[in-house]
């Protein structure tokens, strides 16, 4: 099976959609007229943005991801060859920062933030093979 | 003249190699002065003396600490210990755990805990044959079973930051509060609550020496309600303000 999308659910859709195209340059490619649903252009797998009503109307519950409180046990990680501006550009647009570019034992750097809703995001340089 | 730094290393025992141990570890002081130990809930088992040879090797027992320790060092004396894993606690004080919060055993004290102690405190004084005799200790070679709950816990904890309620972490754990903490203290010493609390600290910390965070950022990473709310934390758990930290502060590597 390919992996389609990650979709994130969150208490507004516009306004992560904004905050993503400010803080890390995505474009938005698709917005349901409910507002309740947004595909970004992201290659291959799609990220996509879910509102929480949503949740309840595909028969989910969710631990809905809210800024304040502990971030949930997954990050979507974006992949850039200028770490250093991709980060400073992340924070001056709003992200909460984590851990600032930090060289690892296998040569990549990583690092991380946390976007609007709390989600934890890492921006890291390719991995060299 | 470039101040040469004070040393302190540390071996992480991974948990295959060993079910309570957490640590290895060695200091040596780069100057006379005081230096302070901070609280991390574990129990310590400690061999301090004159790298000079001179003077008796000097053993220590620790229980958990819930708040920091000053203590005097110079440069001719290096300290030796075992961190025990936290929920290992009860191997050297069995049921006494309960009562073993911030206590200290020094000397004949310590060797009445352990009597193994006393052949440890014969090695040669130097960091190496101290290691060498102190992980020799055949208590150490059996942990104490711990209680699933307790080392699940300690788990969640950890990867939680601290930053759960105790109440949530029950729940988590399919039990009630008061199991929790009664399993906590007959295991680590402290109740969950205090546990958290240090873990939190202990990752402040780390945010701290990473110097990239605001301190308001680091208070909100860290899950703290405001600066001051950290700010009371990190004094109450270090003795320092935020700002304050020295830079050549002994941060253990902790691990659930």
């Amino acid at each position: 099976m390919k992996l389609g999308y990650t979709i994130i659910y969150v208490s507004h859709v516009p306004s992560t959609v904004a905050f993503y195209e400010a803080a890390f340059g995505l474009t938005c490619h698709f917005v349901h007229e409910s507002k309740l649903y947004a595909e970004m252009e992201t290659g291959e797998t799609t990220l996509a943005f879910a509102g929480n009503e949503a949740a309840e109307m595909n028969g989910l519950a969710i631990s809905p991801n809210e800024k304040a409180s502990l971030p949930a046990g997954w990050e979507i990680c974006f992949i850039t060859e200028d770490i250093d501006e991709a980060y400073a550009k992340s924070i001056k647009n709003g992200c909460s920062p984590v851990s600032p570019p930090a060289e690892k034992p296998w040569g990549q750097k990583v690092s991380y933030v946390r976007d609007l809703n709390g989600c934890i995001v890492e921006i890291s340089t390719p991995v060299q093979m | 003249m470039a101040a040469i730094p004070a040393q302190y290393r540390e071996t992480i025992v991974t948990p295959k190699q060993s079910r309570n141990i957490e640590a290895i570890w060695s200091y040596v002081a780069s100057k006379r002065g005081t230096t302070t130990i901070l609280p991390d809930g574990r129990c310590d088992i400690i061999l301090r003396f004159n790298i000079n040879g001179s003077g008796a090797i000097i053993p220590i027992v620790t229980g958990p600490a819930t708040h920091p320790y000053a203590v005097s060092v110079s440069p001719d004396e290096a300290w030796v210990g075992i961190r025990l894993r936290p929920d290992q606690g009860a191997s050297i004080w069995d049921s006494d755990i309960k009562f073993a919060k911030n206590k200290i055993l020094r000397g004949a004290c310590a060797i009445d805990k352990i009597p193994m102690l006393a052949s440890v405190i014969r090695a040669e004084h130097n960091i190496p044959s101290v290691k060498a005799a102190l992980v020799e200790i055949p208590m150490l070679a059996q942990p104490t079973v711990s209680n699933i709950e307790t080392v699940q816990a300690i788990e969640y904890i950890h990867t939680t930051g601290g930053r759960l309620r105790v109440s949530a972490l029950a729940k988590f754990l399919s039990c009630s509060t008061r199991q929790l903490n009664r399993v906590f203290h007959t295991s680590v010493g402290i109740t969950a609550k205090p546990y958290c609390s240090l873990v939190q600290f202990h990752r402040t910390l780390r945010l701290i020496e990473n110097e990239s965070l605001s301190l308001s950022e680091t208070a909100f990473e860290a899950g703290y309600a405001d600066q001051a709310h950290m700010a009371r934390t990190v004094k109450k758990f270090s003795g320092f303000a935020p700002s304050q930290l020295p830079f050549d502060l002994t941060t253990p590597n902790l691990f659930s």
